[in-house]
C-alpha cells in the first residue's frame, strides 16, 4: 500500500491537541468530526490503491457460503439476593434504579409486600424476592458499603409493576437455552420452585428466575 | 430513505440502499472474454458465480480505478425472462451513505431513451446526485449475455 502524506491538523490545532492557538473553525464546528477537512482526509485514505493480499482475503471470504446460523440467545440481568445469584429475563425489566427508602403500609402484615416506593414520582409496590425465595441474609462480606451496591429492580408484567431491592446488580448476560442446567434437588424447596434452570457463568451458579411463576406468586401474596 | 453515493467519472451518482444486498471491496474478478466490455467478469459470491458490471465503462468508457474507495455493490435485478439474478456493480468512491426524503427528488428534465434509469436527481448540499434506478440499469443487450438461460442455450 503506498504511503501518502496528509496534513493532520486535528492533531496539531484540533481537538486532539492541547496546543494553542486552536483552530478557529472549532468555535463553530465544536469537533473535528464535523469538519470537511477531516472528512476529506478520510477520503484521501480511501483513494489509495488496493493491495493484493487484501484482495485475496476478500475473495476467499466471499467465496464461502453465508452462515445463516440462527442464534436463539436470550438476555437476562444478573443480580444478587443475599448470597445467591439470580438472573431475570430482560423483557420484564423496566428499569434498575438507586435505592431510596420504601414506605411501609399500615395494617399490612405481609413480609413479601414491604410497602411502596417512589420511582420517578410513580408509586410502585415494593416486594421482597428475598423473602419470597426464603433467602437468608448474606454471610459473606461483599462490600463495606452495602448501600453502594443495593439497587431497586423494577419489573413489570401486563401493566403490573413491582420494585424489589437486590443486594447487587452485576451485569447483563446473553445465554443460549442449551446453557441452562436443571436446578439441583438440593436447592431450597422454595427457591428451587422459582428457578427455571441454572447457568454457570464467571464461576457463579446463577439461577434463572421463572418470570411467570414469579408474577403469579407476587399476585397471590399481595392480592 | 438511504442513498449510497458513488463517483463515475467526475459525476456523483447515488442509488437507493434498499436495492443493495451487500457492498464489497474491489476483489479480483475473473475476466470473461467475448462479452460486452462493461461486463468485467465473474467472481465466486457465496458459492455461485456472479457477473460484475463496471459502471465506469458502462457510463464513461474507462476502467474503474483500483482504489480502496472503489467497491462492488451486490444487487438483484430482474432478467428479461422475469427471473431474478444477483449481479455486482462496480463504481468509484463509494464512501458515503446519506439520509434523504424521496419527496425531495426532482426530475432531471431530460428524457433520454437509452438512459431511463437516470431521470431523478437529488440536491445534496452543493452537489447534484443523479439517482440510478438499479432495476432498470442493465439494458437487454447486456442482460442477455449474463442471463442463465443464455449460458445454458
Amino acid at each position: 500500500m503506498q504511503k501518502i502524506s496528509i496534513n493532520d491538523c486535528w492533531n496539531t490545532i484540533g481537538v486532539w491537541s492541547h496546543a494553542s492557538p486552536r483552530c478557529e473553525k472549532l468555535d463553530k464546528l465544536i469537533h473535528c468530526h464535523n469538519c470537511s477537512v477531516y472528512s476529506s482526509a478520510g477520503r484521501i485514505l480511501l483513494d489509495r490503491d488496493h493491495d493484493l493480499a487484501y484482495q485475496k482475503e476478500w475473495n476467499a471470504n466471499l467465496a464461502k457460503p453465508r452462515t445463516n446460523k440462527q442464534y436463539d440467545t436470550q438476555s437476562a440481568l444478573i443480580f444478587r439476593l443475599g448470597d445467591e445469584w439470580f438472573a431475570i429475563r430482560t423483557h420484564v425489566i423496566r428499569e434498575v434504579t438507586y435505592c431510596n427508602n420504601h414506605h411501609t403500609l399500615p395494617h399490612r402484615k405481609n413480609m413479601v409486600l414491604r410497602g411502596i416506593v417512589n420511582v420517578h414520582g410513580e408509586l410502585l409496590l415494593c416486594v421482597s424476592l428475598g423473602y419470597l425465595f426464603k433467602i437468608q441474609k448474606s454471610e459473606k462480606e461483599y462490600a463495606q458499603e452495602k448501600t453502594i451496591h443495593q439497587r431497586y429492580i423494577v419489573i413489570s408484567d401486563n401493566g403490573e409493576h413491582y420494585a424489589f431491592p437486590a443486594s447487587e446488580v452485576r451485569s447483563m448476560l446473553r445465554f443460549n437455552p442449551d446453557m441452562l442446567h436443571k436446578s439441583p434437588s438440593t436447592a431450597g424447596e422454595t427457591t428451587g420452585s422459582f428457578i427455571k434452570g441454572i447457568i454457570y457463568h464467571e464461576e457463579m451458579h446463577i439461577g434463572l428466575i421463572d418470570t411467570e411463576l414469579l408474577f403469579h406468586a407476587l399476585r397471590r401474596n399481595i392480592g | 430513505m438511504l442513498l449510497l453515493t458513488m463517483n463515475i467519472g467526475s459525476e456523483r451518482y447515488a442509488l437507493d440502499a434498499r436495492h443493495i444486498i451487500e457492498v464489497i471491496p474491489l476483489i479480483k474478478i475473473e475476466h470473461v472474454p467475448k462479452v460486452d466490455a462493461s461486463i468485467v467478469g465473474i467472481f465466486n459470491y457465496r458459492g455461485t458465480p456472479v457477473p460484475v458490471i463496471d459502471l465506469c465503462i458502462f457510463f464513461d468508457n474507462r476502467k474503474c480505478r483500483n482504489s480502496l474507495g472503489s467497491r462492488i455493490i451486490i444487487t438483484q435485478i430482474k432478467m428479461p425472462d422475469e427471473s431474478d439474478k444477483i449481479i455486482g456493480l462496480m463504481a468509484e468512491q463509494m464512501t458515503e451513505v446519506i439520509k434523504c426524503d424521496e419527496k425531495d427528488f426532482s426530475s432531471n428534465g431530460i428524457n433520454a431513451a437509452n438512459a431511463r434509469y437516470l431521470n431523478q436527481v437529488y440536491q445534496y448540499g452543493d452537489e447534484i446526485l443523479q439517482i440510478i434506478d438499479v432495476t432498470k440499469i442493465i439494458p437487454d443487450s447486456i442482460s442477455k449475455q449474463i442471463s442463465t438461460t443464455a449460458i445454458s442455450a
